[in-house]
């Protein structure tokens, strides 16, 4: 091909995909996640977080994107939060940020968190660009990559079915006893 | 890091007395950690201070502690586990009970090492810990309730679905000697019986919640380290089996070697194996893998019952011990029952393997006639009955007709029932054999006779000569005892292997990691944990393999004195005459049986314990700093 330079070069972005079919629920991406960002063990602040439902037996993975729209851009009140037009990725500018949590209550992956001992957001920035979670993923479950090379599961249709399961046999347990 | 600990300590015990609400904060004392480590050992050490002989394991005065290490909450492999702890109502000697899933990390986060519970309440409470908030909360609405329904209320109560909560059911609330405490709905503290201990304080359940972090004395050095670690579980091959199996894997082996225990351990062969198997069970049953807290192995299955009159059924479970004790043990080719079972046992909170072996005991009784309908309030014990065992189970749960008597375990049945009932109650000191059988592995014959909780397969199981690992046999005991230390039907070495396997089990138990990185498959041992523990604690004394064995073999003996002023002495360490008197019916170990009193020489003599009185000596108890418990003034 060609010999191009001084040239500005769109790589395709990568991005944090979850399989929930893959994930175990053991919590070591929270870990790993803090233990690169907040040098400690302290899933309470991680910027990942594993859903667990142990009812019916299935957890989920939460990551920061990829998202359609960015909720947590549309709402802040002081455009502290920005989106990268190209990669999608958002990140805050902590310096404009007045910590009214409105992007905590927008994000609907529920990982946006308040800090309260050191009053600041805690908002993922995919560790620049080598995220700690998916490298410690021992599954799958978390893969940094190609947004369109990812299977595109529908995450509502699995959950559906397995609560309708549950609901199924809570009547049919309670019937009994 | 706090200033009077070590890294990966929190420096924290707290303390609930229940009969005057009061919780109280003391501070960890440093020298348990040159000493004990964590875990097991700060449990071990508490206990035989504070509960002493002669005490009521139901009564007010016990004392139930849940206990964490120091690398509980990081991310070391497998490192979320938690040690209940408490004088034990199965067995009245020294009681522990270990349980994967998140609410030992959750003590950490909330700030403590470990939570004693003293006393008893006058009401129905729950436990509810969210960081420095104590509170002893009402529950009397939830008594009654089944451990998934009071988990999923307390959280409701509280609003916080991330809430760690360790609940008893109906059995730990009607006494049950072989109650369990349940965590994260299908964990089970099983063995002992510590959920009776909770239900005699009239505790419903410990609610955990943590803000907090866990801070390692050099925390890139031991992130780098651990990060090491989770690599060697996720290439080690046998580990990948485990991920995918489970310890379903066990059944076919079992079957292979003669020794999966079928109608109550008479034989080691079961025709209708094949169905509890893995190849079998995961194609048709399994619906998802799980992990507990920071484990990368993922042994944990989630099953679904399609057809049959189990249908419905979604349970997380049964491990291998569970398709034994409900399946070939009492005759059921079926995993379904299996499940079907495990999910009452986790509803209702009980030991599967104690009652298994219970149920398993009452059927030979009738078969043989010691007990007849009139007993049983007319049930016909048979073998491989499905629905009988689901009946029997919520009997005993709820001490109903002649669940009441199954209720007291099988020792205690025995000797209500006498005319020889005793040789059909599997047990050793009380508790009821686990999935193995002496007399095609001598090594674990006499693990189950020295344990200090009973039967117990977890404390000292050898798999290095059941299995034939002849290259690590080497490595850990030399070529000179070559062929007989893996050779699993002499008693010769045997004593060694033990030994020094339930040292390493040993440290494994007070850090608190998961026998599924230790023991089998082995991919930690005694050198890992001492590269690891200084990074984590910054004591350098932990970094030597000499100091770890002494503090292991300190363990050991001090559990061994626990169980001596109790009353244990050399003639308690015995096996069933099932396995030393019936010789294996069939299979490949056909004729064996154990000639225990050789090995019994052999690990007295290595443990430093008198040979005639299995007493530690003098100086054994000299040579492990144990004067302070004066057992021998």
């Amino acid at each position: 091909m060609y010999e191009i330079q001084d040239i500005e070069v769109v790589f395709i972005p990568s991005h944090l995909v979850v399989d929930f079919t893959k994930c175990t629920g053991c919590r070591i991406c929270e870990l790993a996640c803090t233990a690169k960002n907040e040098g400690r063990f302290q899933p309470s602040l991680a910027r990942v977080k594993i859903v667990r439902y142990d009812d019916i037996g299935m957890d989920l993975p939460n990551v920061c994107g990829p998202c359609e729209t960015a909720p947590c851009v549309d709402i802040c009140p002081v455009y502290a939060m920005r989106r990268d037009p190209i990669t999608k990725v958002t990140f805050l500018d902590e310096s404009k940020c007045i910590l009214c949590k409105s992007c905590v209550g927008a994000c609907v992956n529920g990982v946006i968190l308040l800090d309260t001992a050191r009053m600041k957001i805690i908002k993922c920035d995919h560790c620049g660009g080598d995220p700690e979670c998916a490298k410690a993923c021992p599954t799958g479950a978390i893969n940094y990559t190609d947004v369109s090379v990812a299977p595109s599961l529908d995450r509502h249709s699995k959950i559906t079915s397995y609560l309708r399961e549950i609901e199924r046999t809570a009547q049919e347990a309670s019937g009994v006893e | 890091m706090n200033e009077v600990t070590a890294g990966g300590y929190k420096g924290k015990i707290l303390r609930v007395n229940l009969s005057d609400s009061e919780f109280h904060v003391d501070p960890l004392p440093k020298d348990w950690i040159k000493d004990y480590i964590g875990g097991d050992g700060f449990g071990l050490k508490l206990l035989y201070d504070e509960v002493p002989s002669g005490t009521d394991p139901l009564g007010a005065d016990n004392k139930l502690i849940v206990a964490t290490g120091p690398i509980t909450g990081t991310m070391w492999p497998m490192s979320g586990r938690t040690v209940f702890i408490s004088k034990a109502p199965l067995t009245g000697i020294w009681g522990e009970s270990h349980v994967g899933g998140f609410l030992g990390p959750e003590l950490k986060y909330a700030g403590y090492d470990m939570l004693v519970v003293e006393g008893k309440a006058d009401h129905p409470v729950y436990i509810n810990i969210e960081d420095s908030h104590l509170d002893l909360l009402d529950a009397s609405e939830l008594w009654g309730t089944t451990t998934d329904q009071a988990t999923i209320n307390i959280k409701k109560m509280q609003h916080d679905p991330d809430i760690q909560v360790a609940a008893i059911g109906p059995a730990g609330e009607h006494q049950v000697r072989y109650a369990a405490v349940m965590v994260n709905h299908a964990r089970a503290a099983g063995r002992t019986g510590m959920g009776a201990v909770l239900g005699s304080k009239n505790v419903k359940a410990i609610a955990i919640r943590g803000h907090g972090g866990v801070d390692v004395h050099d925390h890139e050095g031991f992130f780098e380290l651990a990060k090491k670690a989770h690599s060697r579980v996720r290439e080690n091959p046998q580990a990948k089996e485990m991920g995918k199996w489970g310890t379903w894997v066990l059944t076919a082996v079992k079957q292979e070697i003669g020794e999966l225990p079928t109608y109550n351990h008479r034989t080691g062969v079961f025709p209708g194996y094949e169905k509890l198997t893995g190849d079998y069970i995961r194609p048709r049953f399994t619906v998802s893998d799980r992990a507990c807290f920071g484990c990368s192995l993922g042994c944990k299955k989630v099953n679904y019952v399609q057809t049959g009159p189990f249908a419905g059924t979604l349970e997380e479970g049964p491990e291998y011990e569970g398709l034994m004790a409900f399946g070939s043990s009492l005759g059921v080719d079926d995993f379904a029952t299996t499940l079907k079972a495990n999910q009452i046992c986790n509803r209702y909170g009980m030991d599967i393997i104690s009652a298994g072996a219970t149920i398993g005991f009452a059927i030979e009784s009738f078969e043989n006639g010691l007990i007849t309908e009139k007993d049983t309030g007319g049930l016909k014990l048979e073998w491989g009955n499905r629905e009988q065992i689901i009946r029997l189970l919520e009997m005993i749960a709820k001490r109903e007709g002649f669940g009441d008597l199954l209720a007291e375990g099988s020792k205690r049945a025995a000797d209500t029932i006498g005319k020889g009932s005793e040789k059909y109650a599997i047990h050793v000191k009380g508790m009821e054999v686990s999935g193995q059988d002496g007399r095609t592995h001598r090594s674990i014959g006499l693990g189950h006779a020295t344990s200090a909780r009973g039967a117990d397969h977890l404390r000292s199981l050898v798999v290095v000569d059941q299995l034939g690992y002849e290259d690590v046999a080497i490595k850990r005991w030399g070529a000179d005892k070559l062929p007989e230390i893996i050779d699993p039907y002499t008693e010769k070495h045997k004593a060694i292997a033990v030994f020094e396997s339930e040292n390493s089990y040993s440290i494994r138990d007070t850090l608190i990691v998961c026998w599924y990185s230790v023991s089998w498959p082995p991919i930690f041992w005694m050198e890992d944990f001492a590269e690891m523990l200084p990074l984590a604690t910054g004591e350098k004394h932990l970094g030597k393999v000499e100091n770890l064995v002494e503090i292991a073999e300190r363990q050991i003996t001090l559990k061994r004195l626990f169980n001596n002023r109790e009353g244990i002495t050399r003639k308690d360490d015995n096996l069933p005459d099932r396995f030393t008197k019936e010789p294996m019916p069939e299979g490949p170990g056909k004729g064996q049986t154990v000639n225990l009193d050789p090995m019994l020489d052999d690990y007295y003599t290595l443990r430093g314990w008198d040979l005639e009185t299995g007493l530690p000596t003098k100086k054994t108890i000299k040579r492990l700093s144990l004067e302070w418990t004066k057992a021998h003034s």
